[in-house]
């Protein structure tokens, strides 16, 4: 299991359209991908859980991925979040 | 047609489809692989591929196993493909004959793996 | 009983009433046995992939009839469909609670509901309802209940509904719909897209329709005066019946003319182009017989979403409108939103007047990051068609200046990563403002033409509210006041040698054609719909007879004596409707 802290800098926030994103990349591993965000954690495969993160621009957000491919899932979604908009 | 591999250890993958076969009658479209003791890893990567290979479609191929931890578990579990390759391990007889009601239902792979999932752990009981 | 609403598509019809509400579903609730919960479960997931199955062949329709630039919705709904967190939630309850899957679902949603009221941005507190939609159709395939959809309509019918979604309208048997009649809803939303792309009448934002009229009442709705009477007395359907005919009867002989000049008996010609929202409508110029696109309002794609688009995004939409007009001129008005519509995002603090706040061109001087993305759009898309760009709500040369600077810098930009771009696309400047109508002098040396925005500029100029009930009555377009104030535009113009547009509401308004016509604005951009009485009434005057109407209309001292004035001109008008 490997984790790293970052910012979000998505522009306008994980809102629907990066959250689906989000989702879709997060899904194409094998690894468990977590969100944590002051402590509630969130399955990184979940609309209903990333959505209820709430995770606006400038958030603090924990990633944890757990498993076989977690470096590259740490990697892709880190890239992901540093992005600043789509 | 979601593809179906079961394997284990040793005959048990066949001996297991030809049981259930002789009481629910025939099953088809199922790749039986049968594993030796002390394979070579490459070998037994090299047959399981094919398997998969042989049964896949774009909706992907369910990889049943006898035990998590496995070599072939794990070898099923990081395979990448084009299509999904999902494994569910420590398949038990419930199973395959869940296996053969659910399979003409429309549930994708992932709600058949989580089915069979539910199905064996449910078939689990104590007296 | 007349109710009134919004005129969202024109024409008139009587019918029956096809009331859509949604169903209350009772959810039943019973224990089951622990054999049973294999079963159960299973259950669940045959309904999960029915609903999966009705989701992507709505999907199919939706994007096949409004294409794939409409917002996709259903995406979000897929997701959400195969998310792993509601499926173990459900699955949970079933196995713990030894609870029937209805039961199971019910409770996920409230949970669901009850966890987003908690987060503080309005925009993400809204998906809940995404999940709920969700929600309810899995439900409904639990319980084995059809969708009530509009899919086989026995007879023809006029749908009264709370509001209509893409989805519902995908479905319709539309041979049998006649129009729309909703609770909720403006010019913009999806019932008045859909009804105008199937050209029927419709009437939006009727309020509560839906708790006063029942399926199989007779309605009547009026979708150019944005009216609906449930259960008419006689002489009123047969009232509106006659009227339908008549204005049958001027379609088929309106038609006769789309190919023909928007021009005096005496020469003179006018253009009449039309306003449009989406790229789509692109398609009803060549159906109306307009000359280009004299409004292309960008808003539409900012709404309904939390982000912007992306140049990508909006640069496809206007090459589309751009091709597809071409050789026709499409004129493109950079983005006329308020703050108010991005204060959420930006933590500006609510506006108590945004009517006279931080929006249109302000807001995008402000936010060049924003401006110039569509500027890059708009210059991309220029070499695909007769492209010309337009700022809204100029109200001083200062503005105009800085918005031309960022247009210069764009233009630099491009060139710099060598993207094509119209090198000398015109720029417009839309007069809607007092001060920009004033000074229109000095603005007409920077641009290449104007466009007068009347809905705008009559509220600033009058100081009224249209919105406002207590004040409406005071929104007058046939006022000396404005009609003042479009002549000095439409002069101070002409003396410096550009054109004149109006491309408001009163545009498309054939009491004020003759005038409009007679005060020598050079182009008139409307709702496609009206182009053909317009150009009716053009083509049966000259320009001397106008010029002299309008002449007499601009010594008239109140709004009354000139609108009973137009009234007595009736001549032109009067051949409208003779049947011939």
């Amino acid at each position: 299991m490997i984790e790293k802290n970052l910012k979000i800098k998505h522009k306008w926030g994980l809102h629907a359209r990066p959250a689906g994103k989000f989702i879709r990349l997060a899904a194409k591993f094998k690894s468990d991908v977590y969100l944590e965000k002051d402590g509630e954690k969130a399955n990184g495969k979940s609309i209903l859980e990333i959505l209820s993160l709430a995770l606006e621009y400038g958030s603090s957000v924990k990633i944890i991925a757990s498993g076989k491919d977690e470096k590259d899932a740490l990697k892709t979604i880190e890239d992901f979040l540093s992005q600043e908009e789509e | 047609m979601i593809g179906i591999v079961i394997t284990g250890h040793g005959n048990f993958p066949k001996e297991l489809i030809s049981t259930a076969r002789k009481i629910i009658g025939d099953l088809k479209g199922i790749i039986v692989v049968t594993t030796r003791y002390k394979e070579e890893p490459s070998n037994l990567r090299a047959r399981l591929n094919k398997a998969v290979e042989k049964v896949a479609s774009n909706e992907g191929v369910l990889v049943l196993t006898d035990i998590f931890g496995s070599s072939a578990s794990s070898m099923c579990i990081n395979m990448h493909k084009k299509y999904p390759v999902r494994v569910v391990t420590g398949i038990n007889l419930p199973m395959v004959f869940a296996l053969a009601t659910y399979r003409n239902s429309a549930l994708n792979i992932d709600d058949l793996a989580f089915m069979l999932e539910k199905v064996g752990k449910k078939s689990i009981t104590k007296w | 009983m007349l109710i009134k609403g919004i005129p969202a598509s024109p024409g008139i019809v009587a019918g029956k009433a096809f009331v859509l509400k949604p169903e209350a579903l009772t959810i039943p609730k019973y224990k089951i046995s622990q054999k049973e919960v294999v079963a159960e479960t299973k259950r669940y997931m045959d309904a999960l992939v029915l609903t999966r199955k009705e989701l992507a062949g709505i999907q199919k329709k939706v994007e096949k009839e409004l294409g794939e630039s409409y917002p996709d919705i259903f995406a979000a709904h897929v997701l959400i469909l195969d998310d792993p967190s509601l499926r173990e939630k459900t699955v949970k309850i079933i196995e713990e609670k030894n609870a029937n899957a209805e039961h199971a679902v019910a409770q996920v949603l409230e949970k669901i509901g009850k966890t987003f009221s908690h987060i503080e941005d309005s925009y993400l507190r809204e998906r809940a309802q995404d999940f709920k939609d969700v929600g309810r159709r899995i439900l409904k395939n639990l319980l084995g209940k059809k969708e009530e959809t509009l899919t086989n309509l026995s007879d023809k019918v006029i749908i009264v509904a709370h509001d209509l979604a893409p989805s519902e309208t995908a479905q319709m048997d539309k041979k049998n719909v006649l129009g729309f009649a909703t609770d909720v809803g403006g010019r913009t939303s999806h019932t008045a897209i859909m009804a105008r792309s199937l050209t029927i009448p419709a009437v939006v934002g009727l309020r509560d329709i839906t708790q006063r009229i029942e399926s199989g009442d007779d309605i009547v709705i009026d979708g150019h005066e944005g009216i609906a009477i449930v259960n008419p007395p006689k002489s009123t359907l047969e009232r509106y019946l006659k009227r339908r005919k008549q204005l049958a009867v001027l379609e088929k002989k309106l038609d006769k003319l789309k190919k023909a000049p928007a021009q005096t008996t005496d020469g003179h010609r006018i253009s009449l182009m039309a306003n449009i929202e989406m790229p789509k409508e692109v398609e009803l110029l060549e159906r109306y017989g307009a000359e280009g696109v004299g409004l292309y309002r960008t808003e539409f794609f900012f709404l309904n979403r939390r982000d912007i688009p992306s140049e990508e995004e909006q640069f496809q939409a206007y090459k589309y409108a751009a091709e597809r007009a071409y050789p026709l001129p499409v004129v493109i008005r950079t983005l006329d939103l308020g703050g108010d519509k991005f204060a959420s995002v930006l933590e500006t603090p609510k506006e108590i007047n945004p009517f006279l706040g931080w929006r249109a061109i302000r807001f995008c001087l402000a936010r060049p990051d924003i401006f110039k993305t569509q500027l890059r759009a708009i210059l991309r898309a220029s070499i695909y068609g007769k492209v010309s760009v337009m700022y809204p709500l100029i109200s001083a040369l200062q503005e105009l200046r800085q918005a031309n600077k960022l247009l210069e810098e764009t233009k630099r930009e491009l060139k710099k990563e060598k993207k094509e771009f119209s090198r000398n696309i015109k720029i417009g400047a839309m007069i809607e403002t007092p001060s920009a109508a004033i000074t229109s002098d000095l603005l007409a040396e920077e641009v290449d033409f104007f466009s007068i925005g009347t809905n705008d500029l009559i509220q600033y100029a009058m100081a009224v509210d249209r919105i406002n009930e207590k004040i409406a009555y005071l929104y007058q377009p046939a006022s000396p006041a404005v009609l003042r104030f479009i002549k000095h535009i439409v002069d101070a113009g002409h003396r410096k040698g550009i054109k004149t547009a109006v491309c408001g509401e009163i545009a498309g308004d054939i009491q004020l054609t003759l005038i409009l016509l007679g005060l020598g604005v050079d182009e008139l951009s409307m709702g496609p719909v009206a182009i053909p009485e317009v150009k009716q009434i053009i083509r049966s005057v000259s320009i001397e007879e106008a010029r002299k109407i309008t002449e007499k209309a601009l010594s008239l001292d109140s709004t009354e004596k000139i609108v009973s004035y137009l009234k007595s001109v009736k001549e032109p008008l009067r051949l409208l409707y003779e049947p011939r």
